[in-house]
């Protein structure tokens, strides 16, 4: 705590703190919110992770981080990056983060990277950019950064272009594009989702071996199992808003909330005191642009009370660190020996 | 695993298959036309005596079988030798097109060329202005392009800047060096594959720009213009390579209105000539040889589509 | 349902205008000898190259000869709008039996016949065209079956395509398991029901076929006098215009109009049709 700054919060300031972030179309009926006051925090070296089914606004929360997000969406809050922030800044102050300080793997490996140049143009053009190294110093470069991510042959694989690679080294070759600027913080969208099974397992490992290294993740996914393997902590995202936060442990061992819940039961699970089989959550999500009052998980909800169809209820940090927004939820039972 | 020179090869070995029934298609169906139409070109307007018929007959072996007179046309095409021209008697056919290739060939290259850079500029623009009034006025431009055909829109310019305004020479070649003849013809010629190219390459711009590649180049915090030039422009542009054929073939169509407005003595008016005093061998011949230089551009544009897209050829 | 199909059209709102351009410009044409104050070859000698009086019924002026430009130009619809729908049919009765053939035969046969179409597109058929006509001289006749006869070829890839659908459905099938040989499967089953997508490539072939023609005559290879089209009329015109503008003005403008609003009538009946399957 003592240190040579004279203000402590400068010390366990994280490296990312995102607070009230929202992400605002316009639509016909007015505007609606598909990030909705979203807020976390991530420090160096650490893997957060953010789930929710299709439409929970999960991976426009990464793209809003980067500003990504599409030109008619308007974004709000604050986005903290050490100690900068980076709502309101110009594209060309973020292009000098983005690719260096901060890094996005895509969902689809297939798409991701463009057809029509080889994989050292499109590795080395990062450093090429953003260094200024010359031709050589940039192959070199790619080179390093193929041998990273542990694909075979690297020298070979620079000249070839990406349809002629399998599906694996492709999302490979994508984390060695967004590794090699180095950056401090890597946004990652349902990184294994497009992979085989044999190759997802790979893919994660490769993926704690970037935040062994001390790059923090922030792991976009729908994958429960992706989240327990690789994730210090988890957010539970639904209709825009977060549900529920916590250690993924924690969470995942004992969730608070009944969508973290149904989430949970849903999972096909191989261990025999769970039930023998994994069962959908009954329902839709809600239409974004007809959110029900109140609670928006209340129509699928199977603790719903009264309260729930008239009030949102809000996110509340309990004194154990996790937060949940649940009217069911009974209050915390150490609130009173805590601090508030 | 091919090598990229090996998949390159083998392509253009199939294109260059591919492009050969076309030719003989075009050179089949110019002769059938030739010698099978009932009358056959001494018949027509022209009283002349047994003796003398049986003689041209004989002087232009029309006296043979079919398959003979087929053979010997294939074999004189093979030499460039077009034959002789039924109404210039001075002439061959070869010689004529020799002359008024020159011309023509630098019509339709400046047309093309002009055609490429504008119509990209505008199609780029209108995807990065995508419906501002701007994009609007590029959609409604082309539209117009597209569909007033060529033998309005050249006597419509000229109208405008060669008679009214008087700003450019409403007609003729100059001496052939002089610019000021050049410009109403090669925009008037080039005015329809203009508006085309900004059509299409317009859609595609607007596509590649939606590719989420691009959103990988952005993340990658590369500059607008980096990405646009490196990573949107190679998609977008295929579609536009893929329409040179067609263009090609546009191009020398409008040549022939192009030369008859503006008196140009390229190849086309020879056609036009020809084809009113019905010179049978003249306009065979050019639509031979025009014919070949279709198949020749489309084989070019493929081979260039090939060198574009990595994919094309792979295994 | 056909009633939605016409609703959509009609909430198109360029097919509409597209349509109402076009109805509009045939009911003209057809109109013309009623209304125009003056016969088509009339000379009026002191009326050489004369702007448009409408006070004395020449509403679109004279041309070099001093004839009415306004009868002429309707007259020019009458004839460009005839070998624009013969010349369609031609291709249609061409391309339908092209098409449905080589889709219901399919296999060898198919690869065979859609090569050779293929090859007939990528040549410069306008050239063949004028190559016909030489042989064959200029009368009208000839002017619609040539171009008829080198414009099946949209029509051929269209028919096929929908061929290849309709090949499996559940009536061809069934009329198949009875019994029926393929000529009265194709006549009786395939055939009557392509007739939305035919219909639409008419709206797109028409106006190729007047486009061709108009170019034809341009050139002074296409109608010829007495008849007059509109490519002759903008041919004459464009020699003429620096006396009398109005005589490429007007011809000029009334095919940019139709051009334009077959277009926008067939872009908008396809989207229509889309939608529908």
């Amino acid at each position: 705590m003592s240190g040579d700054h004279q203000d402590p919060r400068d010390q366990s300031e994280p490296m990312l703190r995102v607070t009230s972030l929202s992400t605002v179309f316009p639509s016909p009926a007015g505007t609606v919110a598909a990030v909705d006051g979203v807020s976390f925090s991530l420090s160096a070296g650490q893997t957060l992770g953010i789930v929710g089914e299709s439409g929970s606004g999960k991976s426009l929360t990464l793209y809003s981080i980067m500003g990504l997000q599409p030109d008619t969406a308007r974004v709000e809050g604050s986005i903290l990056f050490e100690g900068r922030e980076l709502l309101g800044l110009r594209d060309r102050d973020l292009n000098r983060l983005r690719g260096q300080r901060i890094a996005l793997v895509f969902q689809d490996p297939m798409t991701a990277l463009n057809p029509y140049l080889t994989i050292e143009r499109q590795l080395s053009e990062v450093l090429q950019y953003h260094r200024g190294v010359s031709r050589s110093e940039a192959r070199a470069g790619a080179l390093e950064a193929l041998r990273r991510v542990h694909i075979p042959e690297p020298e070979r694989q620079l000249d070839r272009y990406p349809h002629q690679l399998s599906g694996g080294m492709r999302q490979r070759v994508v984390i060695a594009m967004a590794m090699i600027g180095g950056p401090a913080l890597l946004l990652a969208d349902e990184p294994t989702t497009a992979l085989d099974v044999t190759i997802q397992a790979e893919i994660l490992d490769l993926l704690a071996e970037q935040r062994d290294g001390g790059t923090a993740i922030l792991l976009v996914t729908h994958d429960l199992g992706v989240v327990a393997r690789l994730c210090d902590r988890v957010i539970v995202m639904y209709a825009g808003r977060v549900l529920e936060e916590g250690d993924t442990g924690q969470v995942f061992g004992r969730p608070l909330h009944p969508y973290t819940e149904a989430l949970l039961a849903a999972v096909p699970r191989l261990d025999e005191d769970a039930p023998p089989a994994g069962r959908a959550i009954e329902g839709q999500p809600p239409d974004p642009l007809a959110l029900p009052d109140g609670c928006a998980f209340w129509p699928r909800c199977s603790r719903v009370m009264p309260a729930c169809r008239r009030d949102r209820p809000d996110l509340v940090v309990r004194s154990d660190g996790r937060a949940v927004a649940c009217h069911a939820v009974a209050p915390d039972p150490l609130a009173s020996e805590d601090r508030p | 695993m091919i090598s990229r020179a090996d998949a390159m090869i083998s392509i253009v070995i199939k294109r260059v298959a591919g492009a050969i029934p076309t030719l003989f298609a075009i050179v089949t169906l110019t002769f059938l036309m030739m010698r099978l139409t009932p009358g056959g070109p001494f018949d027509r307007g022209h009283a002349v005596s047994p003796e003398v018929q049986a003689n041209l007959m004989r002087a232009y072996h029309l006296d043979e079988p079919l398959t003979a007179q087929y053979l010997r046309y294939l074999k004189d095409l093979a030499h460039g030798d077009f034959g002789p021209s039924f109404t210039n008697k001075d002439f061959t056919v070869t010689q004529l097109i020799r002359q008024g290739f020159p011309v023509s060939l630098q019509l339709g290259l400046s047309a093309m060329a002009l055609a490429l850079v504008i119509g990209l500029a505008l199609g780029t623009y209108g995807a990065l202005h995508r419906n501002r009034p701007s994009d609007h006025a590029v959609v409604a431009f082309s539209l117009v392009g597209t569909i007033v055909p060529n033998f309005v829109m050249a006597p419509l310019l000229t109208l405008l800047f060669g008679v009214t305004l008087r700003w450019l020479p409403a007609g003729g070649w100059g001496d052939g060096h002089q610019l000021s003849y050049k410009i109403l013809p090669v925009i008037a010629l080039a005015l329809p594959r203009i508006s085309s190219i900004a059509r299409l390459s317009r859609t595609s711009m607007i596509e590649a720009l939606q590719m989420p590649y691009i959103r990988t180049a952005r993340a990658k915090g590369l500059p607008r213009r980096l990405i646009l030039l490196r990573h949107a422009s190679r998609a977008a542009i295929l579609p536009v390579v893929s329409y040179l054929g067609p263009a090609t073939a546009g191009i020398i169509t409008g040549s022939i209105i192009i030369e008859q407005v503006f008196s140009i003595p390229g190849i086309g008016r020879y056609f036009v000539d020809a084809a009113i005093n019905r010179d049978y061998t003249l306009v065979s011949g050019v639509v031979v040889f025009y014919g070949t230089i279709i198949v020749i551009f489309n084989l070019i544009v493929d081979i260039l589509y090939g060198v574009l897209d990595p994919r094309v050829g792979k295994r | 349902m056909a009633g939605g199909y016409w609703r959509r059209v009609g909430a198109n709102r360029t097919a509409v205008a597209g349509l109402a351009v076009l109805t509009a410009i045939v009911l003209l044409a057809l109109a013309g000898p009623w209304i125009s104050q003056h016969a088509i070859d009339d000379i009026f000698w002191d009326r050489i190259n004369a702007p448009p009086d409408v006070a004395a019924g020449f509403y679109f002026g004279t041309d070099v000869n001093g004839r009415d430009l306004f009868a002429r130009t309707l007259e020019g619809a009458r004839v460009s709008l005839m070998v624009g729908v013969s010349a369609s049919l031609i291709s249609l009765v061409i391309g339908v039996a092209w098409g449905a053939t080589a889709g219901y035969l399919g296999g060898r046969v198919d690869a065979l016949m859609m090569r050779l179409v293929d090859i007939l597109y990528s040549l410069p058929f306008v050239f063949f065209v004028i190559l016909l006509t030489i042989y064959a001289g200029r009368s009208l006749a000839t002017i619609f079956v040539t171009i008829g006869a080198v414009i099946w070829l949209d029509m051929a890839r269209i028919v096929r395509g929908q061929t290849l659908t309709l090949k499996h459905r559940e009536f061809v099938e069934a009329a198949r398991s009875l019994g029926a040989s393929d000529p009265r499967i194709l006549l009786r089953h395939i055939i009557p029901n392509l007739w939305g997508p035919v219909i639409i490539s008419m709206l797109l072939v028409i106006p190729d076929a007047i486009l061709t023609e108009s170019f034809l005559s341009f050139l002074g290879l296409g109608v010829q006098e007495p008849h007059t089209s509109w490519g002759v009329l903008i041919g004459d015109g464009a020699q003429n215009m620096m006396e009398a503008p109005w005589s490429l003005l007007f011809p000029g403008g009334f095919l940019a109009a139709t051009l334009l609003a077959f277009n926008f009538a067939g872009d908008g009946l396809r989207d229509a049709l889309d939608h529908r399957s």
